[in-house]
């Protein structure tokens, strides 16, 4: 094993940053959805997938990246918010296995759905032409793209934040979270409030979906790989909880991106003996609740 | 009585009938007609080299398409295809060949991508004597676990890394230090020991390398490594998606301006999914490219193009050229003996989309050139193909292991 200099390692804590922040926008979704809802999106990979999709959809008709990166976030939305109503709905009060067995159908009809439209080949996906080109930290000279993607994901983080902290709608949510039941006595319009956290959950897997695609590029089965890191996030940091997603997702990606400077094998073998740890010693993650 | 429609113990039971009489196979494709010489194309649709695996099954139509119509074989007898997805998965695509072999009774396999799947597959095929004209490139199929009945028209890995070394090296003068990045498994593995052989022959070596998992989203890790290494080339042994995003990275990470980028397997379908700013200036080597300059080449080319409005992946062409040797072989036999078959095959010389080629008798390998092209930046692509210039060529048995090294010892026919 050769030597590992002091600039190898301040690059890989960037890399793990960026890894993690993408992990980050996935387990926030996962977490508000199964918060609110009490269910596991099994789809939130798909989800990913047709955001990314979904831009480079957009940008066949001459858009650019940010018209799409709206456009795919927002479609996602949308996405979200009719799989709600018409798919989740009719399954609540029935159990947290039905939901999970529909969203894992769900996430194959739209990567089928996807091939079929698309077809299997990847797309190249460009970086946005003001992104490109490298930012000079001293110890490395860093791609600018990735730097606006922590950079970014970090301001989405706390907009989302002060939303949830902030504003009424943000308490309303809070509180079904806490206790729905609760809630719905106190006269709040429940439904409603669940196709909105769907939603949101999607909107935010589409958005990383569309933020991952100059990086690793668009395929039909970009969201299976995060999906399974995702739920590795939520599970370490507690379902549900928005601290613990954020937290775990910077750890994880950190821990994948470190462990590569350790030995390569064990990068993704090590996130789940973490999560294994963490299941033994905190089962319900470090800011889960029981 | 009234029917309660949406109680489940009304449907249930014709629920149940149907996925019996579908697991059955009864309401699917029925038995072949006698006279139908029947090929099973076993390969990737569904995964990430879904892409290759859809040029394989236009390949092999192609093929099929001209053979038939020029009277077919054995005294007019059509050949037919049969497709089955192996999912990259090693047990479902065996599983899928044996239900071919034992309960169709098909004789002849082709197709694959992976060397995995075509490992496993190409050990039924020996227990079961069908000929197994498999595609996969790591060296491991044709050396220790070579059989008598795999015939394997893809370039060993063993090929590709000293044909792309003869090339960049010999031909071209790069420098002889190399920073590798290969992929965790048994074709990423061969090859890197090719590439250190072919490097230490020429006074040169490895500089470093380090092992990508299969399916490594971001490859920066891998990248701050090689830039630490300072080598003047960087070799990814990577393959598929892998190699997409390695090439994207690596131009995201402007590597191009501080190092040469070889990449000693490449195809089409992964430059075009990289788009031309990544793969610009690297050096991809291939078995077959639609452009390379040569008159059967381009003639097969415009033809598949005309066709399918695409051109195919090198592993598409194996395919076909597999199938054209195989119904020449029949031919010759005269008759669809697979023992026969298999010893009319070795060392047979036969014309292939890109020129002559021979297969090896000692490990059942086609001799044929290797290519390897510049990549282009997107001003110099004429269309949304033209993502390569080939600027050398070599082959012959001089860039494959001997056959006394390859440990491959074949058993009966």
């Amino acid at each position: 094993m050769e030597a590992v200099f002091l600039p190898t390692i301040l690059t890989q804590l960037l890399n793990g940053l960026v890894i993690g922040m993408t992990l980050v926008l996935l387990a926030l979704g996962l977490s508000i959805i199964f918060g609110m809802l009490r269910v596991i999106n099994f789809a939130h990979g798909a989800l990913y997938t047709m955001g990314a999709y979904a831009a480079v959809f957009l940008i066949s008709f001459g858009a650019n990246f940010w018209m799409a990166l709206v456009f795919g976030a927002l479609a996602t939305a949308v996405l979200g918010a009719l799989i709600e109503r018409v798919c989740v709905r009719p399954l609540y009060g029935k159990g947290e296995i039905l939901p999970l067995l529909l969203t894992f159908a769900l996430s194959m009809i739209f990567t089928e759905l996807v091939l079929m439209i698309w077809g299997p080949m990847g797309y190249d996906f460009s970086t946005p032409e003001v992104l490109k080109g490298f930012v000079n930290l001293g110890f490395v000279r860093y791609p600018a793209y990735r730097l606006f993607l922590i950079i970014f994901t970090a301001v989405l983080c706390l907009c989302l934040w002060l939303f949830l902290e902030r504003s009424r709608l943000g308490l309303l949510i809070r509180a079904g979270t806490e206790d729905i039941d609760m809630a719905r006595a106190l006269g709040v319009k429940v439904r409603n409030l669940f196709t909105m956290v769907f939603a949101i959950g999607a909107g935010l897997a589409g958005l990383a979906g569309v933020m991952a695609a100059p990086l690793t590029s668009v395929s039909p089965y970009m969201g299976m790989d995060v999906l399974i890191q995702a739920f590795v996030v939520v599970t370490v940091g507690g379902m549900g909880s928005f601290r613990g997603a954020i937290w775990a997702g910077i750890i994880i990606g950190e821990l994948m991106a470190l462990a590569v400077l350790i030995w390569p094998p064990i990068s993704h073998v090590s996130i789940f003996a973490f999560m294994a740890l963490v299941l033994l010693l905190k089962p319900e993650g470090f800011f889960g609740k029981q | 009585m009234r029917r309660d429609f949406k109680s489940n113990r009304y449907w249930a039971p014709w629920v149940l009938t149907l996925i019996l009489l579908l697991g059955a196979g009864l309401v699917g494709p029925g038995a072949q007609a006698a006279e139908d010489v029947v090929i099973g194309v076993m390969t990737p649709l569904t995964g990430p080299y879904s892409f290759e695996a859809s040029t394989q099954v236009h390949c092999a139509q192609l093929a099929v398409e001209q053979i038939n119509a020029a009277g077919g074989v054995l005294g007019g007898r059509k050949i037919k295809l049969v497709v089955e997805d192996t999912m990259l998965k090693p047990g479902i695509g065996v599983n899928k060949a044996r239900k071919l072999i034992e309960r169709d009774k098909v004789k002849f396999l082709t197709g694959g991508v992976s060397s995995a799947v075509t490992l496993a597959i190409s050990n039924l095929a020996v227990q079961y004597k069908v000929v197994h004209l498999g595609i996969g490139g790591s060296n491991a199929l044709t050396n220790k676990k070579c059989n008598r009945y795999h015939i394997n028209l893809d370039t060993a890995a063993y090929q590709m890394a000293t044909g792309t070394g003869v090339i960049v090296v010999d031909q071209l003068k790069l420098p002889k230090e190399w920073f590798c990045i290969t992929a965790d498994y048994t074709w990423g593995h061969t090859c890197f020991d090719s590439v250190k052989r072919f490097l230490e022959s020429r006074k040169g070596k490895v500089v470093g390398n380090v092992f990508s998992p299969l399916g490594t989203k971001d490859f920066s890790p891998y990248l701050t490594k090689a830039l630490a290494a300072k080598a003047p080339v960087l070799c990814g042994i990577v393959y598929g998606g892998d190699q997409v995003r390695f090439l994207k990275q690596v131009e995201e990470f402007g590597l191009k301006d501080k190092m040469k980028i070889v990449v000693p397997a490449g195809d089409v379908t992964i430059s075009k999914a990289a788009g031309p700013d990544a793969v610009a200036g690297v050096y991809v080597g291939l078995p077959w490219y639609w452009d390379i300059p040569n008159q059967t080449t381009q003639a097969f080319s415009k033809a598949y193009f005309a066709r399918f409005n695409e051109y195919p992946s090198w592993a598409g062409v194996q395919v076909y050229d597999s199938i054209k040797v195989l119904a020449e072989a029949i031919e010759e036999v005269g008759s669809l003996d697979t023992g026969k078959i298999i010893k009319a095959l070795e060392g047979k010389k036969f014309q292939t989309s890109k020129g002559p080629e021979q297969i090896r008798a000692c490990d059942h390998r086609a001799i044929q050139d290797y290519y390897v092209g510049i990549g282009k930046s997107a001003k110099e692509m004429k269309n949304s193909w033209d993502m390569l210039k080939i600027v050398g060529s070599t082959g012959g048995e001089q860039i494959m292991i001997p056959c006394a090294q390859t440990g491959c010892k074949m058993g009966a026919y």
